[in-house]
C-alpha cells in the first residue's frame, strides 16, 4: 500500500510538471501580443519599456523564463503578478478560493442528498411511475445548461426582480466575506447557486446511482439475502446500497476536482467571486498571469482529487491491484 | 445467435403464439433488425428523431422559413424594432416578430433558427473527429497493450487533468489578444505542438519508470512500439513542419467555429477512447481472435475487420452521447465570449447577451434557451434508447 501512494504521488508530480510545460507555451509562446506593452500601456516611453521586460525576465529565453517560472512556483507557491494591477496572482487566488470552495462543496452537499436518495427509489421502482419521473425529471436537468437555469431561476426567484421572490439574487455574495467570516450572508447570497449548480450533478449521481444497483440487484447474494429471511429495506440498503455507492466515489473526485479549480459559468451568472471569475475576467483583460495561474491550480485539484480518489478506492475495494 | 432464440420467441409473440416451427426462421434476423424492432417500439426515442430530423431540416432551410413566416433575416440591425426607450421589444405577431428583439433591435425569433445551423455544424463535425481519434486510439492501446498502451494512455491522463473549459478561454483568449484579434502564426503552433509532443514522451518515460513491472511486457515488440509512436507523431510531425516550413508565413488564426472544433475534440476523445480500450482489452482475449491469428491475419486486419465490428454498438451509443455533450459545449464556449464570433447567430451567445438585459427582456433569454435544451434533450433521449437498444442486459425488460 505504502509503496502504491509513493508510486502515485510521484506520478502526480510528473503530469503536474508535463501539464506545466504546456500550460507555460500555450500561455507565452502563442500570444502574439507583447506582454511589456499589455503591462506598460500603449504610449510607454523606451525606458519604461526595457525596465519592465528586464523586471518581467523577458530579456532571458522561453526555457529560461519557464525554470525561473516554475522556481517561483514551487518554492515560494508564487504564480507572478498580474498585468492589470500589482497584486500578486498568488494572492488574487488565495483571495478567491473561499468562496468557490464554498459553491463547489455545498453544491455537492446538495447534490449527494438529492441524487442518491432519487438513484435508490427509481432503482426499486424500475419502470414504474416514479421511476419514470425521475429519470424524465433526471435528463431534463442534464439536458439544460447551467447558465441559462441559473439565469431563469434568477427571473423567477431572486429578491429584486423575482416573480416568486424567496431568494438573494445575483452579485449578493459579500464583496470581502467568506463562509467563516459573514456565514449568514454567504450562505443567503449561495442557496440558489447551490441549487442550479447541483440540479445537473444530481441528475447524474441519480441515473448512476440507479443503473449500479439494478445492477446490483440482480446479482445472486441478493437473491441469497432475501432467501435467508431478511427485510426488503435491509437487503436493499445494507447489502445492495453497500456495494452499489462505492464507484460514485470515482466520479464524485473527479466532479469535485473540475469544480473546486472554478465553476466559470456559475460564478459568472451569479456573479460569486470565485476562481472561475478571476480566470473569466482576467482573460477579458488578457490578463495572461493570471490565466496561467488558474489553469495551473486547476490542474492541481483535478490530479490531486484524482490521487485521493486511487487511494480511497484501493481502500474501500480490497479487489484493486496495486 | 443461440442463446437469443428464447427472446425472439417472446419477441414475435404479440398476442399470436408462435409455431416452434418458426423460430428457426425468426432466429436468423440480422442485429440490425432486431434493433429496428426494439426501436420501432420505444415511442420516445422515435419522437426525439423525428424532432431532430425537423431540427435538421430548418437548420439547413433557416433562410426559406425566415422569408416565409416574414421575419427579418438574422444580423438585420433596426430601431423600428425597439420599443419606445429604444430597448429591446417583445414577442409581437403582427409585426411578425415572433420571439421579439433583442437590444439591438434583430429578430430573435431568426437569429434562434440560424443558430440551430451553427450547433448543428459543430456537433457533427466534431463528434465525427472526436469518435474517429477517440476509437482508432482506443482500439490500439486496447489491443496491443504494453508500450504502446502506456504511451496513450498517459497521453489521455493528461489531457484529462487540464480544467478544460479554462484552457478552452485561454486558447481563445490567447489568439484575440491586444487590438482586437491578432495573428498567432503557424510557427507558434508549431512549437506548442512539438513542445507538447516531446513533454509528453518524458511523461511516458516517467510512467514506466514508476510502474510496478508487470509480467509479460519487458521486452516491447517492435510493432506495439511503432503503433503507440506513430500516434505521437500524429501529434510532433504536423508540428514540426508548421515551425518549420509554413513557419514564416504567418497566418491568422482567428477565434471561432475551427479553434471551438479544436477545442472540443481535444478534450473529447480521451473519454471514448478509454471507453473502447478497455471493450478492447477484453475482446482481445476472445477466441476469435485467437482463431484469426492461427490464420495469420495481421495486427491491422485483426484491429479493424475483427475487433471493431464487435465494437459498433457502444460506438452508436457513444457518438449518440457525445452530441449533445458538443452542442452543450459550444454554447458555453460561445457564452463565455471564445467561441462563435459576433453577429454570427449562436445558441450559447444569444444567452450571453440576454443575460445583460434578462430582468427586462425575458424572451431573449427564453427561447435560444429553450432551443438548445429541447435539441440537447433529443439527442439524449434517442442516447438513451439506443443504449436501451442494443444493451443485451435491458433487452426483455
Amino acid at each position: 500500500m505504502a509503496g502504491f501512494i509513493t508510486r502515485r504521488v510521484l506520478w502526480m508530480v510528473v503530469l503536474l510538471a508535463v501539464i506545466s510545460v504546456i500550460n507555460f507555451t500555450i500561455f507565452s509562446v502563442l500570444p502574439s501580443a507583447d506582454p511589456v506593452l499589455l503591462r506598460a500601456g500603449r504610449s510607454a516611453s523606451p525606458e519604461l519599456v526595457q525596465t519592465i521586460t528586464r523586471q518581467l525576465g523577458l530579456d532571458k529565453s522561453k526555457p529560461e523564463q519557464y525554470l525561473t517560472y516554475m522556481k517561483g512556483v514551487v518554492l515560494h507557491f508564487d504564480f507572478g503578478y498580474s498585468y492589470q494591477n500589482q497584486v500578486g496572482v498568488r494572492q488574487e487566488i488565495l483571495d478567491r478560493l473561499p468562496a468557490t470552495a464554498t459553491l463547489a462543496l455545498g453544491a455537492m452537499v446538495v447534490w449527494l442528498l438529492v441524487g442518491i436518495p432519487i438513484g435508490i427509489v427509481s432503482a426499486i421502482r424500475r419502470g414504474r411511475w416514479q421511476d419514470k419521473l425521475a429519470m424524465g425529471l433526471a435528463l431534463l436537468a442534464i439536458s439544460a445548461p447551467v447558465y441559462w437555469l441559473g439565469l431563469v431561476s434568477l427571473y423567477l426567484f431572486s429578491k429584486e426582480i423575482g416573480v416568486i421572490p424567496i431568494f438573494q439574487g445575483a452579485g449578493s455574495y459579500p464583496p470581502d466575506g467568506s463562509i467563516v467570516s459573514e456565514p449568514i450572508a454567504v450562505v443567503g447570497s449561495l442557496l440558489l447557486p447551490w441549487l442550479v449548480l447541483a440540479a445537473s450533478f444530481a441528475a447524474i449521481y441519480a441515473r448512476f446511482m440507479r443503473g449500479n444497483l439494478s445492477e446490483v440487484l440482480d446479482e445472486d447474494y441478493i437473491r441469497t439475502a432475501r432467501a435467508k429471511g431478511l427485510s426488503e429495506r435491509r437487503v436493499v440498503l445494507r447489502h445492495g446500497v453497500r456495494s452499489a455507492i462505492t464507484p460514485i466515489v470515482t466520479i464524485l473526485g473527479l466532479d469535485l476536482g473540475i469544480l473546486l479549480g472554478g465553476a466559470i459559468l456559475t460564478e459568472t451568472v451569479f456573479n460569486i467571486p470565485g476562481i472561475g471569475r478571476l480566470a473569466f475576467d482576467a482573460i477579458q483583460k488578457s490578463d495572461l498571469p493570471i490565466v496561467q495561474g488558474t489553469v495551473l491550480i486547476g490542474a492541481f485539484f483535478i490530479i490531486a482529487l484524482n490521487l485521493v480518489v486511487d487511494i480511497v478506492y484501493a481502500y474501500l475495494d480490497p479487489r484493486v491491484r496495486y | 445467435m443461440s442463446t437469443g432464440a428464447p427472446e425472439l420467441v417472446q419477441d414475435v409473440g404479440g398476442g399470436i403464439a408462435p409455431g416452434r416451427e418458426t423460430s428457426a426462421e425468426i432466429a436468423a434476423r440480422s442485429p440490425l433488425e432486431l434493433f429496428w424492432r426494439r426501436v420501432r417500439r420505444d415511442r420516445v426515442t422515435l419522437a426525439s428523431a423525428l424532432f431532430i430530423l425537423g431540427l435538421v431540416v430548418v437548420a439547413v432551410f433557416a433562410g426559406q422559413i425566415v422569408d416565409l413566416v416574414g421575419a427579418r433575416p438574422p444580423n438585420e440591425q433596426s430601431t423600428k424594432f425597439l420599443d419606445e426607450f429604444g430597448s429591446a421589444s417583445g414577442p409581437d405577431f403582427a409585426a411578425h416578430s415572433y420571439f421579439g428583439t433583442d437590444g439591438l433591435g434583430r429578430d430573435v425569433f431568426s437569429r434562434t433558427l440560424y443558430g440551430a445551423r451553427i450547433s448543428l455544424e459543430v456537433a457533427i463535425i466534431s463528434t465525427f473527429l472526436t469518435v474517429l481519434i477517440g476509437v482508432v486510439l482506443g482500439v490500439i492501446a486496447g489491443y496491443f497493450r504494453g508500450w504502446a498502451d502506456t504511451l496513450l494512455s498517459r497521453l489521455m491522463d493528461v489531457m484529462l487533468a487540464f480544467p478544460v473549459l479554462l484552457l478552452a478561454l485561454g486558447l481563445g483568449a490567447a489568439c484575440s489578444f491586444g487590438q482586437g484579434c491578432v495573428q498567432m502564426s503557424f510557427a507558434n503552433v508549431g512549437q506548442v505542438m512539438v513542445v507538447f509532443g516531446v513533454a509528453g514522451a518524458f511523461l511516458v518515460v516517467g510512467w514506466r519508470l514508476l510502474r510496478a513491472r508487470g509480467a509479460g511486457d519487458a521486452r516491447p515488440r517492435a510493432a506495439e512500439l511503432a503503433a503507440g509512436a506513430a500516434a505521437w507523431l500524429v501529434v510532433i510531425v504536423p508540428g514540426l513542419v508548421l515551425w518549420l516550413a509554413v513557419g514564416g508565413h504567418g497566418a491568422l488564426i482567428t477565434p471561432g467555429l475551427p479553434v471551438v472544433i479544436f477545442v472540443i475534440v481535444i478534450a473529447s476523445w480521451p473519454y471514448i477512447a478509454r471507453i473502447i480500450r478497455g471493450q478492447t482489452l477484453s475482446l482481445r482475449e476472445k477466441e476469435f481472435v485467437e482463431a484469426a491469428k492461427a490464420l495469420g491475419a495481421s495486427d491491422r486486419r485483426i484491429m479493424f475487420r475483427h475487433i471493431l465490428p464487435n465494437l459498433v454498438a457502444p460506438i452508436i451509443v457513444y457518438t449518440t452521447l457525445v452530441i449533445p455533450t458538443t452542442i452543450l459545449f459550444e454554447a458555453a464556449l460561445s457564452f463565455l465570449g471564445v467561441g462563435v464570433q459576433p453577429p454570427t447567430a449562436s445558441w450559447g451567445a444569444m444567452i450571453s447577451d440576454a443575460t445583460e438585459i434578462f430582468d427586462t427582456a425575458w424572451w431573449y433569454m427564453t427561447f435560444p434557451g429553450l432551443a438548445l435544451v429541447l435539441t440537447v434533450l433529443a439527442f439524449n433521449l434517442v442516447g438513451d434508447g439506443m443504449q436501451d437498444a442494443l444493451n443485451p442486459k435491458t433487452r426483455g425488460r
